[in-house]
Formats: structure tokens, sequence, C-alpha cells
């Protein structure tokens, strides 16, 4: 429970970094 | 606590989302589109997976710096995606009109809720959502005039979130609304109004709200979003309203626009003698389902991430995708957008 409060901070860019994983694979798989 | 509120409201809500995603692309097509076989009006393959994640991420992030989703899901789909046809636009205004619902109840729940004060711009968002579409299919139906329409969206949402990171409104209000029992009030004098929450008070004309709500309808309609982007910035610099009050006007704002535009690019259209432009009905209620598990995270962590930072960062490349998609209108650039 504490480690998941620790990360809340970083988590919008947690869910940025993941969200150009994401774009870069889409652009390598189905471009 | 957190879990149980997301299992009794939230839960049934995106569930809802999903079932309706499915339903509509058997309606529609007759099948599931995905990675195997094209969505048929987007013309793409996209696995349903990344739809869903397209709306978790863009409504977390931007419901997180206070903007929704559509002015980030909108050139996602457009350049990541592909999806360049005209019916990105309904598609993403089907996002936009599923999206703030959650909000919309907790706002309603914390007293922030005042349909005499929403009133005015609503009504100037529905005649703004009624010409917006007709601009999309005539001055805005080339490609490139419509990526430069964008880009010009993008730039201004990029300035405003990098003007925020220095001069944010307040966000939460001086005194508890839930322990106080403090909510937004609103009295009408001829054309003016006096909106006030608790010991504050802002007298505002109405007239100007509706022109304002129609101007940015007409817009946000004509691209496909939501028109926060525009009222949240025009509300807080020109009226100085605070965030916790004039989210009480723009969240039902975008709804009442969204609603009308789809309805315009359905049925107003073809009835003008103007080819209807259809949504991708399942990408939209796909997209939704995670937008709406998305905002709902962000209202949950959003006192607890560094919202300066963030701001500067969405700001910074929302800004610059706007700029290299108005550039690339004038100059070819030598990659795709």
């Amino acid at each position: 429970m504490n480690l998941w409060w620790k990360v809340v901070p970083y988590l919008p860019f947690i869910v940025l970094f993941m969200a150009v994983l994401v774009a870069v694979y889409h652009v390598k798989f189905y471009w | 606590m957190i879990a149980r509120e997301f299992w009794r409201q939230q839960a049934p809500l995106i569930a809802g989302a999903l079932a309706l995603g499915l339903a509509a692309a058997y309606w529609q097509h007759g099948f599931l589109p995905g990675a195997e076989r094209a969505f048929p009006i987007a013309e793409v393959r996209v696995p349903v997976w990344h739809l869903i994640w397209m709306g978790v991420w863009t409504g977390y992030t931007m419901a997180v710096v206070g903007e929704a989703a559509g002015i980030f899901a909108l050139p996602y789909s457009m350049s990541i995606l592909q999806f360049v046809g005209p019916s990105v636009t309904p598609s993403t205004q089907l996002l936009t009109f599923l999206n703030p619902f959650g909000a919309l109840l907790g706002f309603r729940r914390s007293g922030q809720w005042n349909l005499k004060f929403a009133a005015a711009v609503c009504v100037g968002g529905a005649v703004g959502g009624l010409i917006g579409p007709f601009l999309r299919a005539g001055l805005l139906a080339a490609a490139d005039v419509f990526h430069f329409a964008v880009g010009i969206a993008l730039a201004i949402a990029g300035i405003h979130l990098c003007y925020a990171a220095f001069h944010s409104t307040a966000r939460r209000p001086p005194v508890d609304p839930y322990r106080q029992k403090v909510s937004i009030a609103a009295q009408v004098y001829g054309m003016r109004i006096r909106v006030s929450f608790g010991e504050q008070s802002w007298d505002l004309n109405m007239l100007a709200l509706f022109g304002v709500g129609a101007g940015v309808g007409m817009f946000a309609s004509a691209l496909g979003v939501g028109g926060g982007f525009l009222l949240v910035p025009i509300f807080a610099s020109l009226y100085r309203l605070p965030m916790y009050v004039l989210v009480a006007a723009t969240i039902p704002y975008v709804i009442v626009l969204s609603a009308v535009g789809l309805l315009t690019y359905n049925f107003i259209l073809p009835a003008f003698g103007s080819a209807p432009i259809a949504p991708e009905w399942a990408w939209g209620f796909f997209a939704a389902a995670g937008g709406i598990f998305g905002s709902w995270a962000a209202s949950k962590t959003q006192m607890y991430v560094p919202e300066h930072l963030l701001k500067l960062m969405l700001g910074g490349v929302t800004g610059i995708v706007g700029v290299l998609y108005v550039v690339d209108f004038f100059y070819r650039l030598p990659f795709r957008l």
C-alpha cells in the first residue's frame, strides 16, 4: 500500500512513457 | 473505499461502454474489427485493446491537468493510428460525449452544479454544434486544411497549458463543500447572471456567455473535440472564474455540444443535402470505456501529482505537435503526420 502511494506522483509520467512505447509498437507493426 | 466506489459507480459505466462498442461493431459492420480486420470506416487495423488504452492514457493525463481527452485523442487517432478520413471527427466526438459523465456525477455530489449558470453557454454550444459539422463538411473537408485547423487548436491548447503551469487557478474551494453545505448558486437579473459560491460572487452577461459558447462550439464540433481547451482559458482569464466554479458550466457544455454535434453529423447534414459523416461507433465506445476509467483515476490521484511539471510537459508536446501540423500545411515535412 505504501509503495503504491509512493508511485502515484510518478504515475502520469509512467502512463505517458507507456503511451510512447505503445505508439512506437503500433507504428512498427501496423503502418 | 476507493475500490467500492470504482465497482459501484465506474465499473457499470465502463462495462456499458464496452458492451455498446461490441454491439455497435456487429450492428454497423457485422463483425468485430481490430488487429486482423480493419475498421471499415476508419480503414485502419488497430487492436481493440489499443483503442481502450488510447482512452485510458488520454483521459488520465488530460484530466490530471484539467483538460478533456479529445484534444489529445484526435491527433493521436490521426497521426499514430492513421484514421485520416472525415469520420475521425464524429468518432472522437463520441469519446468527448461519454467521457465527462463520471466527472459530472462527482461534481454534482460536491455542489459544483448549477443549471442556470450552465444554461446560456450550453445553448450557445448547441447552436455551435449545429453549425460546426457544416464547416467540417465544407471548409474543412480537405485533409490538409483539417490538419491545419487541428494544428491551430493544439497550439492554443499547448500555450494555455504552459501558461496555466505558472498561473494556475484555484482547483479546490476555500471551504469544504461537503461539510459546510456550500454549493454554486445563480440569480438572473434581466440579461445578467450573478453566480456565487459561498462568499464569492461573479457578475456575468448571459448574451456574452451564449456568444462564447456558440463560437467555441462551432470550432470544436468542426474538429470533433469538446471545446474545453478554449472555454476553460476564456472563463479563467476573461471572467476570472476559479476552476472549481467553471466546471459547473464547462462539463455540461462539453456533453451538450458533443451530443448536438453527433446528431448533426448523422441526421442534420443529410437533411440539408450534404452527405452524413458517420462515426466509427465501436471506435468511439471502446475509447470512451478507457476514457471513463482514465478520468476517474485522475480524479483520485490528481492532488498527489506534480501538476506544474506535467502541464509544462503536456503543453510543450501539444504545442510542438500543433506547430508541426501548421508548418506541414505550408511546407510538406519529410515525415508522415
